[in-house]
């Protein structure tokens, strides 16, 4: 793979739901290494564009690019861009790690199952490699004792670490964030920050979708401020806000600091 | 072709007739059973929920046992059994001559309404479960006395809570009320399907005719408790 | 008053010995409605409407009339067209003229159909968050069913099948109507030859009383087990 090629290219993705244009041509490049932060109102569309990346939502025209190599789409009779090939998106999902705003953990596995699940029967690893890497990666997360818990006898900050190793153990080439801290009663945000902190700290590429803005300040390379399906603005996170632009970005700035 | 429209003729040659009344014979059979069971229900959901011990005993046993037990052997014991001994303790005790039985019509639907009287107790009693507290203590407050409560507090609340139970039993009932037919010949319809086919042969046809006739009163209730429950959400029922 | 109890107890060999019968219907309906009644869910939510149109059919029809009128419309009907056609022929007749065959058939309809009405709305509960995890780590539509749809979805809706594995077995005594000699049959034979009204049918009822009650009493570990990912 050549070196300067992008980790994950975003190319013109418009998205539609009903006669509501959600993404009105959305690009952006991440590098190997890179942390993209997506921030943006409620309703900007930004986790929309983050469930475009991985096709849980369909675009209705544009072009994802994961490691150089284009997922393959056809257009529907609805409008809608469907994979050519659902063997390439699955291949393509398995290197898009993503992370959800309610955690989604399986609810009839244990943690360790959690992890193994898609390493054992997607990446046909042996199950005695993929649970040892499943406890480095529940050490790394903090959680070494749990393996054999169930999500429901865990905190929603201990859930959505264990997300977060599930979607490590497939190794990703990207880690897709989706408002990983929002659904968290607030004494339980900053162990999960601390990981993802971590994870930046690692040089791992993540598109991170977020209202956090301390962290996106500390942890991101690139900030893209998304406003009514379009990028606003884009930079580095002290252009971006420091420096806002806009009475637009001013208006959703400030509303941040007052709340 | 033909020869299925002529089963269907009116009169002494065909089963048009029979069919006709034996459709309103099952519902009349069903209504009759039901609303039996809900007054059973009523009584035992009281039962249930009353201070007494020897009340609640005999109010879980009765639902225990029930419900336990499959409706054909329940209807066969109330049928002949309870019915049996009710006809000697009512002539040893004089109040009747030897000749004496019960009309085995209404100890048939009798037999009915006490198997699904157990499963309406539940429902009941789920229903008068939810029905708030504080709105009976107003009606105290306001000088209501206790039947005026319960008619006009307590019924109408539980009514809603149990709508969907109480749909469920009539459904329930209806179908159970095919069981009916082994007990004797009243005319409803799965006894009237069995004489049609028992005469013509026409097996398929017949028994396939009294499914579809099942299925109408099947169809039948769900518009009515549609409408039921729509108008219930409103508030006007 | 003795006589009473002698007669019920001397019931009981006659009624032990046709359990295994009622048993066997409830297992083998219970276990071909459950695969049946899977693929109908399946079929009934698939979006498709040659697989979902009949499947919603089928399963109002079912729910929509009696057990009894399907095993006569199957003991009797299907028999009277079978017994004219090729299928008499078949080396498959002589075990279909039993009563035992269309009987199950019968269970196995019906039992499919109550199942696939719980199972469609313990499908449908599912949160669509769980099957999206299932769909980012790149799962195949089918894995996604097998390894995360299908195992919460029958979670979620345990208790009540296993309830139904009661009403089934209760619903077997109707078996007794198209000659089949389970418990409730055999009661009502040895009523005919003993010529005792009450003694059978008690005696009958206290055999079901205690297979409900024992296999009640099997299931709730099972339900436990299978369930236990839920106590917090």
């Amino acid at each position: 793979m050549d070196t300067n090629q992008p980790a994950l290219s975003v190319r013109d993705i418009h998205k539609q739901f009903g006669n509501t244009e959600v993404l009105r041509g959305v690009s952006f490049e991440a590098h190997s290494g890179d942390v993209v932060s997506i921030i943006g109102s409620s309703g900007s569309g930004k986790s929309t564009l983050l469930r475009c990346i991985n096709f849980l939502e369909s675009p209705n025209s544009g072009e994802i690019v994961v490691g150089g190599e284009a997922i393959r789409t056809r257009k529907d009779k609805t409008g809608s861009l469907v994979p050519v090939d659902k063997a390439q998106l699955r291949q393509m999902r398995a290197r898009l790690g993503m992370v959800f705003q309610n955690f989604n953990l399986w609810d009839h596995r244990t943690v360790m199952d959690n992890i193994i699940e898609g390493p054992v029967h997607i990446l046909k690893q042996s199950k005695k490699q993929a649970k040892e890497q499943a406890r480095a990666l529940l050490d790394k997360v903090g959680l070494f004792d749990k393996e054999d818990h169930y999500p429901s006898q865990l905190s929603g900050g201990q859930q959505q670490r264990v997300a977060i190793a599930r979607a490590l153990a497939m190794n990703p080439t990207v880690m897709l964030f989706d408002e990983p801290t929002s659904a968290l009663d607030p004494e339980l945000v900053s162990e999960v920050i601390t990981v993802i902190r971590q994870l930046a700290e690692e040089k791992r590429t993540m598109i991170m979708v977020t209202h956090e803005m301390a962290l996106a300040r500390e942890i991101s390379s690139k900030l893209i401020f998304l406003d009514q399906g379009l990028i606003h603005t884009q930079g580095s996170p002290a252009e971006v806000m420091d420096n806002p632009d806009s009475d637009r970005l001013r208006q959703f700035l400030g509303m941040l600091n007052a709340a | 072709m033909a020869e299925f429209l002529n089963y269907m003729a009116w009169g002494p040659k065909g089963w048009g007739d029979e069919f006709f009344f034996a459709f309103f014979m099952t519902l009349k059979i069903s209504l009759i059973a039901y609303g039996a069971s809900f007054a059973m229900g009523l009584l035992f959901a009281m039962f249930k929920l009353s201070n007494s011990r020897f009340l609640r005993g005999i109010a879980g046993t009765y639902t225990t046992v029930v419900r336990a037990l499959p409706e054909m052997l329940m209807i066969l014991l109330v049928y002949f059994a309870v019915a049996g001994m009710a006809e000697k303790m009512l002539v040893s005790a004089g109040l009747v001559g030897s000749e004496f039985q019960f009309s085995p019509f209404w100890t048939a639907v009798f037999a009915l309404a006490f198997v699904s009287g157990a499963f309406m107790t539940e429902v009941i009693r789920a229903g008068l479960l939810a029905v708030p507290k504080g709105g009976i203590e107003a009606a105290w407050a306001i000088g209501m006395s206790g039947p005026q409560i319960f008619r006009r507090v307590v019924m109408p609340q539980m009514m809603r809570h149990s709508l969907s139970g109480l749909g469920n039993l009539w459904l329930g009932i209806t179908k159970d009320s095919a069981i009916v037919s082994i007990l004797g010949a009243f005319g409803e319809l799965l006894q009237t399907g069995y004489r049609a086919a028992a005469a013509t042969k026409e097996y398929g046809y017949f028994y396939g005719l009294t499914a579809l006739l099942f299925l109408l009163i099947t169809i039948l209730s769900l518009a009515v408790l549609h409408w039921m429950e729509k108008r219930l959400n409103r508030g006007l029922l | 008053m003795n006589d009473f109890v002698t007669n019920i107890v001397n019931c009981l060999p006659d009624l032990l010995a046709a359990a295994p019968l009622t048993l066997l219907l409830t297992l083998v309906a219970g276990v071909i409605g459950l695969v049946v009644g899977t693929f109908l869910a399946l079929a009934r939510l698939s979006g498709q409407p040659l697989l979902s149109l009949p499947a919603a059919a089928f399963m109002f029809v079912v729910r929509g009339t009696p057990l009894l009128v399907q095993l006569y419309l199957i003991y009797y009907g299907l028999g009277q067209y079978l017994g004219h056609s090729w299928v008499r022929q078949s080396f498959l007749w002589p075990y279909m003229r039993e009563g035992l065959t269309f009987a199950l058939f019968a269970y196995s309809m019906n039992q499919a159909a109550y199942n696939a009405e719980v199972l469609r709305g313990a499908l449908q509960s599912i949160s669509k968050g769980q099957i999206e995890a299932a769909q980012a780590i790149g799962m195949s539509g089918f894995q996604t069913l097998w390894r995360v749809r299908l195992p919460l979805a029958f979670g979620n809706c345990l208790p009540v099948l296993t309830s139904d594995i009661i009403i089934l077995l209760k619903s077997t005594a109707l078996a007794s109507t198209v000659t089949i000699l389970e418990l409730m049959g055999t009661a009502r034979v040895i009523q005919r030859q003993s010529l005792q009204v009450y003694e059978p049918l008690i005696a009958c009822g206290l055999v079901y009383f205690v297979v409900v009650v024992l296999l009640t009493a099997l299931m709730r570990p099972l339900e436990n087990r299978l369930t236990r990912y839920r106590k917090g």
